[in-house]
């Protein structure tokens, strides 16, 4: 049984429905990535989970047992649910110490002190705190304030933990660290998790599921490959990946495959949906498969080169056709000016 | 959100603490005789009374006037003051800014004590112009126009406050743009800055009518000579006049004065929100550059140092040389009759040494004890959409509407009304209730600010940990909130110590405060004993805004 289930979630402010009926669940031991453009709901799917908002239909439960439910108005109190949660700000106490802000939750609990100390200790030395416990959140570094949020949030051993874009305030090179660390201690300590994020490539590097929320609604939810992979909405196939979106007309479609004719440029893809010829349709293209290719190959259109630079790694180039314009990397540097650039079918979802 | 009940609870205690004392105004105006009285029954006809009385006419029309007065000349001068200080090259700025709230903080009764032996037909000032010109004065203390005058110029802080607030927003790159364009410093403040900041004036225009008809020092002990009177001390004469007091009357006046004053607050409320969205869309506040005065800075210094000793230096040093001489007159030279009897006399009669004692009881651990009244209302409050939260930010408007002599009036009749509570009518409870009646709007407010400071998710941060409300309360929101309730506390003694009409008819044997022992001393004549005790009340509130100043207290709160 998952540790923590959501169903139906509706949500309001004011008259405007933010939350459109959102369901997922974790396992034990598992991450979910909530992820989604800003302002799709993510934040406040989280904090009715947590108590913090009220939803008025729907049900949430933790570790079986019911914690919410909008049929029989049962509501617990976010301090009666027991759940860890990192806020993005990281809401870390100003004037307590490293230590008595991760203690508190077990100060809460009555634990005795020696206990206190005990896990504080223990935590704290996992998250590599152990020589900050003495210091005033003022006084560390953000990527500290981060481990103490998290700490702190672990303290009390929460079965299900939240953690609202917890990286977002951390600079790049940090949060791949982070990253890795996070997902490493989850696993470790065999919490039910849910991480928000904007930030697909996060999502996709941190969570055993991704759950897709798109203007207060699951757009998709899957592993990450399945995401990537197999896309059933528009928007699942464009907000993941990096890619280019043609928009144009279906001029045939069979086998599961369609072909568009975007203003001369020919693209073959998978149908995420049913498509007919002469309907107006969307291709999505994963930007990192297309490629250069060799004349007559199948899957290509010819294309003028426009501009080259070199990245470093790799050269980056822009090729035009019309109004439409690809950016390609290769290895080495390209002599020609013009070239077939390969768009390849398994790559490409039409919509 | 959650665990309303408590919030409720608390909301309903406070809107009976607000509403009952209305209430009972509202009942005793009707009656023909003092509520408790077997002999009264229901009438209108008390406020037949009251409108046929051409004494509640003249002093209508005197409050409309010192009401108007005060506007027309406090409004442009507070104005004026705030541009002065924030937007130019004024020498001084520093060290006046503190200065300028002292008048907010200075007893009327101090002040009015003041002008008359400063200024008065005998004061120091007169006498002194006499020998030097001979022939009376030019001035009159006790006439109208020098009425509205101290009064206006007493008043000029408040204009203040708003004003200069407002213009703290207004980014000066608006005005350099102007000056730029090539208008004379003048020119710029009167076309750019000043539209910028209407709604700020309009809203202190608001308040300083609103306080004209609360006053009640200042014309008590500058008008009353002629007989002049206004709304607030005819309200009070009417305890003697009829041989007993005439609740029933009073009642009714309690009531014609609302009627004035809750619209003017009311729509002060409503102005100063829009004034407040009008300002956020300025955006932040820029750096600011000093629009400079060039020669015009000195002329602006010397008026602002005028202001400065007529309101506060001008009566501080009557009182305090007052309170040094037996006696002073034409005749009489200093040296002769210097003394320190008026100082023993503070401690010799008992009446005066409790009021000064009381008076610190009531300032710091009354102030105290207000203060977790309104933090408790706050708490209940905080964060609260409740529609009974909503509401009780509407009944606070009452006692904001109420001057103090009415709040301290209503509160002496519940303890009358009460069973329970009549043993306690003439103690300091009842003076501590009828304080924080009369300070709740406004504590509540500097409360609510704080609480309001605590970020949102250090809250819910503990609420996720496990913390129930209370503990919330107790663990984050008090603590980060210290500073401002630290600050609550200190305006709290402030106020508390420098109030003198609240507890007018509250005073009785033992329960005396400085400022209602002042009032009487007046009443008996006894100018020696007064100017002492006025110099003591000053130096306790000097105490009391040093400490405020070593805290960092704004004292513009
Ligand atoms: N307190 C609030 N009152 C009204 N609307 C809100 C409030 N908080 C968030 N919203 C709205 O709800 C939507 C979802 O917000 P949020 O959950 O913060 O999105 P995300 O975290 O995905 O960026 C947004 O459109 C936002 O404007
Ligand atoms: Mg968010």
């Amino acid at each position: 049984m998952p540790e923590l289930i959501v169903e139906n979630i509706h949500l309001k402010y004011g008259a405007v429905e933010v939350l459109k009926g959102a369901s997922f669940a974790v396992e034990k031991g598992r991450i979910a990535a909530l992820l989604g453009p800003s302002g799709s709901g993510k934040t406040t799917l989280l904090r009715t989970v947590a108590g913090l908002e009220r939803a008025y239909r729907g049900k949430v439960s933790v570790s079986g047992k019911q914690v919410f439910d909008g049929e029989s108005g049962l509501d617990l109190p976010a301090e009666k649910r027991g759940l860890g949660f990192v806020f993005q700000s990281y809401a870390l106490w100003p004037n307590r110490t490293v230590f008595d802000n991760v203690a508190y939750g077990l100060r809460l609990r009555k634990a005795p002190e020696a206990e206190v100390k005990r896990k504080v200790g223990t935590v704290c030395e996992v998250l590599g705190l152990g020589h900050l416990q003495e210091r005033f959140p003022a006084q560390l570094s953000g990527g500290q304030q981060q481990r103490v949020a998290i700490a702190r949030s672990l303290a009390y051993d929460p079965a299900v933990l939240l953690l609202d874009e917890p990286l977002s305030n951390l600079d790049a090179k940090l949060r791949d660290e982070a990253r890795a660390f996070l997902k490493e201690l989850i696993t470790r300590e065999e919490r039910a998790a849910v991480i928000v994020t904007h930030d697909q490539i996060e999502a996709l590097a941190i969570a055993d599921t991704i759950v897709l929320l798109n203007g207060g609604v699951i757009a998709q939810e899957g592993s990450p490959e399945d995401l990537y992979n197999r896309p059933r909405t528009l928007f699942t196939a464009d907000f993941i990946g990096n890619n280019v979106r043609l928009a144009g007309k279906v001029v045939a479609a069979n086998d599961g495959f369609a072909t568009l004719d975007c203003d001369g440029i020919r693209v073959t893809g998978r149908m995420g949906q049913p498509k007919t010829a002469g309907e107006a349709g969307t291709a999505i293209c994963r930007m990192d498969r297309l490629a250069l290719a060799q004349p007559g190959e199948p899957d290509t259109v010819e294309m003028h080169r426009a501009t080259s630079m070199f990245l470093g790694e790799k050269w980056e180039h822009v090729y035009r056709l019309g109004d439409h314009s690809l950016r390609v990397l290769t290895e080495g540097a390209v002599a020609n000016d013009t070239s077939p650039i390969r768009i390849p079918r398994e790559s490409v979802w039409v919509f | 959100m959650r665990s309303d009940f408590w919030r409720n609870n608390v909301v309903l205690l406070t809107a009976l603490f607000i509403l009952a004392p209305v209430g009972l105004i509202l009942w005793q105006s009707f009656l023909t005789d003092a509520f408790f009285s077997a002999r009264a029954r229901t009438t209108a006809e008390t406020y037949g009374f009251v409108l046929g009385d051409p004494g509640f006419r003249d002093a209508l029309l005197n409050t409309v006037i010192l009401s108007a007065g005060m506007v027309l000349i406090a409004v442009p001068l507070g104005s004026l003051l705030a541009f002065l200080m924030v937007r130019t090259d004024m020498p001084g700025r520093k060290w006046i800014e503190p200065a300028i709230f002292l008048p907010l903080f200075m007893s009327p009764m101090v002040l009015a004590f003041g002008y008359i032996v400063s200024i008065g037909p005998s004061g120091f000032w007169s006498v002194w112009w006499q020998q030097l010109f001979g022939g009376a004065p030019f001035w009159n203390v006790y006439s109208m126009p020098m009425l509205v005058l101290v009064v206006a110029l007493t008043h000029v802080p408040h204009v203040y406050i708003y004003v200069s607030t407002a213009l703290r927003t207004v980014p000066s790159d608006l005005e350099e743009a102007a000056r730029v364009a090539g208008g004379s410093p003048l020119t710029v403040a009167m076309r750019v800055t000043l539209p910028l900041v209407w709604p700020s004036i309009a809203v202190s225009a608001v308040l300083v009518a609103f306080l004209g008809f609360e006053l009640f020092g200042l014309p008590y002990v500058l008008g009353d000579q002629d007989g002049r009177l206004v709304l607030a001390t005819y309200l009070y004469k009417f305890n003697t006049l009829l041989g007993r007091p005439a609740y029933q009357l009073m009642a009714v006046v309690v009531i014609f004065i609302m009627l004035v004053t809750l619209p003017l607050v009311m729509l002060q409320r409503r102005m100063l929100r829009s004034a407040q969205r009008y300002s956020t869309i300025g955006g932040k506040a820029a750096r600011a550059h000093p629009i400079p005065l060039g020669p015009w800075k000195w002329v602006a210094l010397a008026g602002v140092l005028i202001w400065l000793y007529a309101v506060v230096l001008l009566p501080l040093s009557g009182v305090a040389l007052r309170s040094f001489v037996t006696t002073w007159g034409p005749l009489v030279a200093i040296r002769d009759v210097l003394t320190l009897d008026n100082y023993h006399k503070l401690a010799d009669l008992p009446l005066i040494r409790r009021s000064i004692v009381n008076t610190l009881i009531l300032a710091f651990a009354g102030g105290f004890a207000s203060l977790c009244v309104y933090a408790v209302i706050g708490l209940a409050s905080h964060r609260s959409k409740a529609k009974s939260t909503k509401a009780l930010d509407f009944l606070v408007l009452l006692p904001r509407a109420m001057p103090g002599i009415v709040a301290g009036l209503v509160v002496f009749w519940i303890f009358l009304f009460v069973p329970v509570l009549k043993p306690w009518v003439a103690s300091l409870v009842a003076m501590w209730v009828a304080y924080t009646l009369v300070w709740l709007p406004f504590g509540l407010r500097l409360v609510s600010n704080s609480f309001g400071q605590v970020g949102r998710e250090l809250e819910e941060a503990a609420h996720v940990a496990g913390a129930g409300q209370a503990r919330v309360a107790r663990d984050v929101i008090l603590p980060l909130a210290r500073h401002g309730l630290l600050a609550a506390w200190l305006l709290a003694f402030l106020l508390y110590a420098r109030e003198y009409s609240t507890g007018i008819f509250l005073m009785g044997q033992g329960n005396e405060v400085m400022g209602t022992m002042l009032v009487s001393l007046w009443n008996g004549g006894n100018i020696d004993v007064a100017s002492s005790l006025a110099v003591v009340n000053t130096l306790v509130i000097a105490g009391g805004i040093a400490l405020a100043l070593r805290f960092g207290v704004r004292l513009d709160a």
